[in-house]
């Protein structure tokens, strides 16, 4: 099963970056709850969204990938309780002035939130977690139904975070990939084999960035034949 | 079927002063002890699997090296592991190269040893409430594309800790009927007040018809058609007037090349909060208009078992084909008079033909998943 790549995106992974929390979360009510991670998902898909027009009329498909830095969040809340008899006040008290989801992973749908801001058709999406494929699974899934028709355009992004404790930076970052059914006559086939998110799409992501403007790079999902066929 | 709800004082675990203190929760079985909520989470899994396997009649080994299997589960993600951190670091203050280390263990643990043996073929997925529903869908999409030939699918979910229902209070999203525990899940009724969180997990087998035909496997369901839309105006309520719901029930008859009239139930995601139960209610008016199926919700018997929800509920939905029976909604005594479909199914199961039913799961944040099966 083959599609090409339409377009890439990196940010940080070892270099400097800024994410601007205003422009990236449409709803005001929700930006001081939105984490890292989400940042870097949203700020990935935003490049990788390009002019907005580049969408239009076109089915899209959501998929993402990656663990979300509810590691914040956790070490406040366990320091927060930590001294308090009154474990159920201090629940109460601790949620009293964010949003009660942000110790969830489940804002990694924020994600949905820019495509509706960008008024993009969002026909798929899913959100693929707490598993060392996680980035192989999104893949996996845009190139499925990009090349089955379900959708004309298929984002697979992931990203990492620090949250609660300090990773490399160079271990830090969003990526993400932009994809689109097709064959015929390619410059370089990259086939999508296991290894720890967010590797995947970290070597894709640079694989593309690496060929000269026009070319064309296509990613081969292995099919394995049925035994009776 | 019977409507009986299963609903209960929660017991298993202590929410402190808590106003809500009702579950659906699964009794505890000889050798309960359970370290973590991550392996109380795998335990589930491992039970629904195996019975899901046996119904099939699929040895799990054969499956393992067969690659044209794939697996995709739906949990909360990170709900489970978090009431863990919390307990066993209660009474002392940590910093984040503890979280560091703690939060290696259980993703390395549940996950890898319910997905682990079928590598990347294991799908973790994590869409909030509509993660059982989206998990039913990406099995769908693997067979026909072509990519397998079997899917285990399905949810599991083990959300009864005190900081979950911290956060759910908080929302004022959980009963306030927790004085009756077991008719605190009131979907569509008047005096609804909130959700039942609920634990379990529920697993199908999705399979090609040539792979089924192959073998002599007789399918309970066709999965016709699955739909997803996404409604992100805001982070906790439904769409307006249910608009995107009802984009996603159309995205799975389209799929299934079905008609509204190829529908005769629907089971609804039915939460018994106010604002899902409308919006919901909309959705499927804007959809079906004077003329949609009964409808009905089993979360009045078994709570809201979040991940796993949409993968139980396509169960009952293939189980109301099968036996041609429409489960009623338990503890509807008087549908809310703004709610505005015909026919909201309570009191007893209902014995009538069933050819098609639509199960809407609705997930925080936006993500709506509909799932479509028929007879086959």
């Amino acid at each position: 099963m083959r599609a090409l790549v339409e377009a890439s995106a990196k940010i940080g992974f070892g270099a400097p970056y800024e994410l601007n929390r205003r422009e990236l979360v449409p709803f005001r009510h929700d930006r001081r709850n939105v984490s890292e991670f989400e940042l870097l998902i949203l700020a990935c898909f935003k490049e990788l969204l390009g002019a907005k027009s580049e969408m239009d009329g076109r089915r899209c498909g959501f998929y993402f990938a990656g663990a979300k830095d509810t590691l914040t969040c956790l070490v406040e809340i366990d320091n927060h309780l930590a001294d308090r008899q009154d474990k159920t006040a201090a629940l109460a008290e601790f949620f009293e002035d964010i949003n009660p989801l942000t110790a969830l992973d489940w804002l990694l749908n924020t994600g949905l939130y820019l495509a509706a801001k960008e008024n993009v058709d969002c026909t798929r999406h899913c959100q693929y977690i707490s598993h060392p494929n996680s980035d192989h699974n999104a893949v996996a899934a845009a190139v499925r139904d990009v090349s089955t028709g379900v959708v004309d355009v298929g984002f697979a992004v992931g990203a990492c975070a620090g949250g609660g404790f300090e990773l490399p930076i160079e271990q830090v970052g969003g990526v993400g990939v932009r994809i689109v059914a097709g064959g015929g006559e390619v410059d370089d086939v990259f086939e999508l084999s296991s290894r720890s998110h967010p590797e995947l799409l970290l070597d894709m992501a640079s694989a593309h960035s690496a060929m000269a403007p026009g070319s064309a790079l296509a990613i081969e999902l292995p099919v394995h034949k049925s035994a009776g066929s | 079927m019977q409507g009986r709800s299963g609903t209960a004082k929660l017991e298993i675990v202590d929410v402190g002063e808590n106003d809500c203190k009702v579950a659906g929760q699964v009794p505890a079985r000889d050798g309960d002890g359970y370290e973590s909520s991550a392996l109380r989470l795998l335990d589930f899994y491992r039970f629904a699997e195996a019975e899901a396997l046996e119904h099939a009649g699929l040895e799990r080994e054969a499956l393992v090296s067969n690659q044209r299997v794939r697996v995709v589960v739906a949990t909360h993600g990170f709900a489970w592991k978090i009431p863990d951190f919390v307990a066993a670091n209660r009474g002392e203050k940590v910093d984040g190269y503890d979280l560091s280390a703690y939060y290696r263990r259980p993703t390395e643990g549940a996950h890898e040893l319910i997905g682990g043996d079928f590598g990347d073929r294991y799908s973790g997925v994590a869409t909030a409430c509509s993660g059982g529903c989206v998990a039913l869908l990406e099995a769908g999409e693997m067979v026909r594309s072509g990519l397998a030939d079997i899917v285990i699918a399905g949810g599991v979910d083990t959300p009864l800790s005190e900081l979950i229902y911290a956060m759910y209070t908080r929302m004022g999203a959980l009963t306030t009927h927790s004085a009756t525990p077991e008719t605190a899940s009131r979907p569509f009724d008047v005096s609804r007040a909130g959700f039942v969180p609920a634990e379990g997990a529920a697993l199908l087998v999705v399979e090609s018809e040539e792979s089924a035909e192959a073998r002599g496997a007789v399918p309970i369901v066709e999965l016709a058609g699955y739909g997803t839309a996404v409604s992100s105006g805001h982070i906790t309520a439904g769409s307006v007037g249910g608009e995107i719901q009802a984009l996603a029930m159309q995205r799975a008859l389209d799929i299934a090349g079905a008609s509204t009239a190829d529908v005769d139930y629907i089971n609804m995601h039915g939460t018994s909060t106010q604002d899902n139960d409308s919006s919901e209610s909309e959705g499927v008016l804007r959809v079906f208009g004077d003329t949609a199926p009964p409808v009905s919700s089993t979360k009045g018997v078994t709570g809201h078992l979040l991940a796993a929800a949409g993968a139980l509920e396509t169960a009952f939905s293939a189980m109301a084909i099968h036996t041609s029976t429409l489960p009623p909604t338990a503890n509807l005594k008087e549908v809310d008079h703004r709610l505005k479909l015909n026919d909201y199914i309570s009191g007893n199961a209902r014995h009538v033909p069933c050819r098609g039913v639509l199960s809407n799961s609705f997930g925080l944040g936006g993500s709506n998943a509909s799932v479509f099966v028929r007879k086959p």
